[in-house]
C-alpha cells in the first residue's frame, strides 16, 4: 500500500502547485480584497501540505515488494477497458444514430462480450431494454434525448 | 397555533396522491437498493435525479428522501440473511444480525431491526419537525463570516468522522474545493483554470460528477472481481414478530440508538456507520454481559438498526435549515434542490414552505410504508438477492448515461461523467474515499462567496473571523479537530473514524 500512497501523494503535490501557479496568475488581491485566485492559491497550498502527511509515512517505510494487484483479477483489464470504451462509445453514437439504436447495441455489447450468454435471451434483452426505456423516458416523461436520421 | 397549522400543512402535502405515490416508489426503490450490496444510496439517487426533473421540487426531494431511508431499512435484510452488509450503515448488524439468524432467530432479527428502524425514524421526524425551525430562525441571522465558519467546520467535521485515514480525507475535500473553482468566477466574470475548454467554462455540474464517483465507479470496481455466490441463509421466515422478552430486552437499546443516532446524524459525517458503530459499542458497554455480543444479542441489532435510521432523518436537519448537506446522499438532494431553482437554508422554511414541510410529512409516511413494505414482503426481497450482478450492472450503466444526457441536454456530461467514474475507480484503488470530494465540490462555491464577501465587508481584514463569535467558534472547534488527531497518535490512541475502515 506504501507504494500506492507514493504515487498518489507526488500527484496530489503535483496538481496542488499547478494550481498555486494557475491562482497566482489570476491576481491574489483586486482592489484590496480577495481575488479570484485568493482561495485557489491558499487551497493548492493545503493540498501540498496534506500530501506531505501521506508521502512522509509512504517514504519512511520500506517499500512493500508484494502489494495488492491493482486489478484484482487475471483479465479484469480487458473488462474494465471495454467497459470504458463502451461508455464512450455510446456517447458519440448517441449523437450520430439516436437514442433506440445506440442503447440496443450498448446492452446487447455489455451482455454479450462481458458475461457470455446465448445470442437469443442478450438480442431480446438489449431491444426490451431500449424499447421500454425509450417509451419510459421519451413517450412517458417527456425527456428530450437525441432522434437519430431515422426520428428515433 | 402555528405549530398546528405546519403539522396541517405537512400532511396536507404528504398526503396528495401523487406525493404519496412517490415517497412509495422512493421507499420501494429505496428497500431495493438497501437490499443489493453493492449500490448505496449515493449511487441510487444520483441514478434517479433525472427523473425527478419534471416534477415539482417537493415531489421530487419526498421521493429521493425516501429512498434515502429506505435503503437503511433494507440494508440489515442482507447483514442478517447473508453476513454481507446492504450498505455501509449496516456493517455492525452482521455480527449480532447472522448470529441471530444462525440460532434460527432470522425472524426476530428481521422483526426487531425493521420496527426500531420505525421507531427511531418517526421519532427522528418528530424532532426535525421540533428542532428545525428554531434552528433556522438561528441560521437566519448568520452573515458571511458565520458561513464561512459554519462551511469550514462542517467540512472538517466530514473529514474527521471519515473512515480511514484523515489526510487523505482531506486531501479528497481540497481536492473537491479545487474543482468547484473550476470555471467562471462568479465576483469578477473571469474565467479560471479552464485550460480553454468551453465544456467547463461555466463550472462542473454536481450530477455528472456525482454518479460518475458513485454510480459508474461502482459498477467498474464490482467489474473487476468475481462474482460471489450468495449464499441465502435458508431459514423460515416465519415468526417475524418479535416476542414479549425480545422487547423487553431491545427496548432499551431502541431508545438510547435513537436519541444517540439523531444527534450523529445532525453532525456533517455523523450519520449512518458512525452512528450504528457507537450504538453498538455503547450497548455492549451498558450491557450486564457483554459475551454474549456477536454470539446473536437482539440488542446488538435493535441499537444500530435504531441508530443509522434516526441518523438519517436527523441529517436533513441541516440541509433544510442552514444548507449545509451531512452526508453526500444530503448533498446530491441538495443538488436536487438547486436544479429546481430552490436554495436550501435558512430561508427555505419561508420561503417554500411546502417543500419543508412537505417533506417532513412524508417522513411519516414513508416510514410506515417502509414498515409494512420490509415485514410481510420480506420474502420478496430475499428473492431479489438471487439477481445476479452481471444482469444488473449493465442498467445501472445505461441509468447513469441517460442521467448524465439529460442534466444539460448535451454528451459532454456524459463524457465528464465517464471520467469521474474512471478518477473514482482509481481513487477507491489508492484507498480514497470520494465523500469528501463530492461534499466540498457542492459546499465550495458557498464558502468561497462568503468567504469573499466577508473580506469585502471587513475591508479586507482576515480579524472579522475571529471577531465575530460564532463564526470564532466553529474556527476554534475546527483547529481542534485538526490537529488532535496528531495529538491522539502522540498518546497511542485513534480517532473515532480511523479504526471504521475493516
Amino acid at each position: 500500500m506504501k507504494n500506492r500512497d507514493l504515487v498518489s501523494s507526488i500527484v496530489w503535490t503535483a496538481l496542488g502547485g499547478l494550481f498555486v501557479v494557475a491562482a497566482l496568475q489570476q491576481g491574489l488581491m483586486r482592489k484590496g480584497v480577495p481575488g479570484p485566485g485568493f482561495l485557489p492559491f491558499f487551497s493548492g497550498i493545503a493540498l501540498i501540505l496534506f500530501s506531505l502527511f501521506v508521502l512522509i509515512p509512504a517514504l519512511g517505510q520500506r517499500v512493500e515488494i508484494v502489494s495488492k494487484n491493482f486489478f484484482p483479477e487475471r483479465g479484469s483489464f480487458r473488462k474494465l477497458a471495454f467497459a470504458v470504451m463502451a461508455l464512450f462509445a455510446y456517447g458519440v453514437a448517441l449523437e450520430y444514430v439516436g437514442y433506440l439504436i445506440s442503447t440496443f447495441v450498448f446492452m446487447f455489447l455489455m451482455a454479450r462480450l462481458i458475461e457470455p450468454k446465448g445470442w437469443l435471451p442478450v438480442t431480446l434483452m438489449a431491444s426490451v431494454t431500449a424499447v421500454v426505456s425509450y417509451l419510459l423516458f421519451v413517450v412517458f416523461l417527456e425527456v428530450q434525448l437525441p432522434k437519430g436520421p431515422f426520428g428515433f | 397555533m402555528e405549530f398546528l397549522s405546519h403539522v396541517n400543512l405537512a400532511f396536507q402535502v404528504a398526503l396528495e396522491p401523487s406525493n404519496l405515490a412517490l415517497c412509495f416508489l422512493g421507499c420501494l426503490i429505496g428497500t431495493f437498493v438497501g437490499v443489493l450490496p453493492g449500490l448505496g444510496p449515493a449511487a441510487s439517487i444520483s441514478l434517479l435525479l433525472p427523473l425527478t426533473f419534471k416534477i415539482p421540487p417537493e415531489s421530487a426531494i419526498i421521493m429521493l428522501g425516501g429512498l434515502y431511508y429506505g435503503t437503511m431499512y433494507g440494508g440489515s435484510t442482507t447483514s442478517i440473511l447473508l453476513n454481507v452488509p446492504g450498505e455501509a450503515a449496516s456493517v455492525v448488524t452482521c455480527l449480532d444480525g447472522y448470529q441471530m439468524a444462525r440460532n434460527g432467530r432470522a425472524g426476530p432479527a428481521l422483526g426487531i431491526s425493521a420496527f426500531g428502524s420505525f421507531i427511531a425514524g418517526t421519532v427522528g421526524t418528530i424532532m426535525i419537525m421540533l428542532l428545525a425551525p428554531p434552528l433556522a430562525i438561528i441560521a437566519l441571522k448568520f452573515g458571511p463570516p458565520e458561513f464561512v465558519g459554519l462551511v469550514f467546520l462542517g467540512l472538517t467535521m466530514v473529514t474527521y468522522l471519515s473512515s480511514g485515514s484523515m489526510p487523505k480525507a482531506l486531501i479528497m475535500a481540497v481536492v473537491g474545493l479545487l474543482i468547484s473553482y473550476i470555471g467562471t468566477d462568479i465576483v469578477t466574470g473571469q474565467e479560471r483554470f479552464t485550460m480553454g475548454i468551453t465544456t467547463i467554462a461555466g463550472g462542473f455540474d454536481m450530477v455528472p460528477i456525482a454518479m460518475g464517483l458513485f454510480g459508474i465507479s461502482e459498477v467498474l470496481l464490482n467489474l473487476s472481481v468475481s462474482e460471489e455466490e450468495r449464499e441465502v441463509f435458508k431459514t423460515k421466515l416465519r415468526d417475524l414478530l418479535p416476542t414479549k422478552q425480545d422487547w423487553k430486552d431491545s427496548s432499551g437499546a431502541i431508545t438510547r440508538g435513537t436519541v444517540l443516532g439523531f444527534f450523529l446524524g445532525i453532525i456533517p459525517g455523523g450519520g449512518g456507520m458512525i452512528a450504528s458503530f457507537m450504538s453498538y459499542a455503547m450497548e455492549k458497554k451498558l450491557s450486564k454481559n457483554p459475551d454474549t455480543f456477536g454470539k446473536g444479542n437482539i440488542r446488538g441489532v435493535a441499537g444500530p438498526e435504531s441508530a443509522n435510521n434516526a441518523g438519517a432523518q436527523g441529517a436533513f436537519i441541516p440541509m433544510l435549515t442552514m444548507g449545509i448537506p451531512c452526508n453526500v446522499v444530503l448533498a446530491i438532494l441538495m443538488g436536487a434542490l438547486m436544479i429546481h431553482g430552490v436554495t436550501p437554508g435558512p430561508r427555505l422554511l419561508i420561503e417554500h414552505p411546502r417543500i419543508f414541510w412537505g417533506v417532513v410529512g412524508s417522513m411519516y409516511a414513508g416510514n410506515f410504508m417502509l414498515l409494512l413494505l420490509n415485514l410481510p414482503l420480506i420474502g420478496l426481497w430475499v428473492r431479489m438477492l438471487k439477481i445476479p450482478y452481471s444482469l444488473l450492472f449493465p442498467f445501472i450503466f445505461l441509468f447513469c448515461l441517460i442521467g448524465a444526457y439529460t442534466v444539460g441536454n448535451n454528451v459532454q456530461d456524459v463524457y465528464i461523467m465517464i471520467i469521474f467514474g474512471i478518477l473514482g475507480y482509481v481513487l477507491k484503488k489508492f484507498d480514497y474515499e470520494p465523500a469528501p470530494l463530492v461534499l466540498a465540490f457542492i459546499l465550495g462555491p458557498m464558502f468561497e462567496d462568503s468567504f469573499r464577501q466577508s473580506l469585502i465587508i471587513s475591508g479586507g481584514s482576515p480579524m472579522i473571523f475571529l471577531t465575530k463569535p460564532i463564526s470564532a467558534i466553529f474556527l476554534l472547534i475546527s483547529s481542534i479537530l485538526l490537529i488532535s488527531p496528531m495529538a491522539l497518535r502522540v498518546m497511542g490512541k485513534q480517532r473515532i473514524g480511523a479504526g471504521l475502515k475493516d
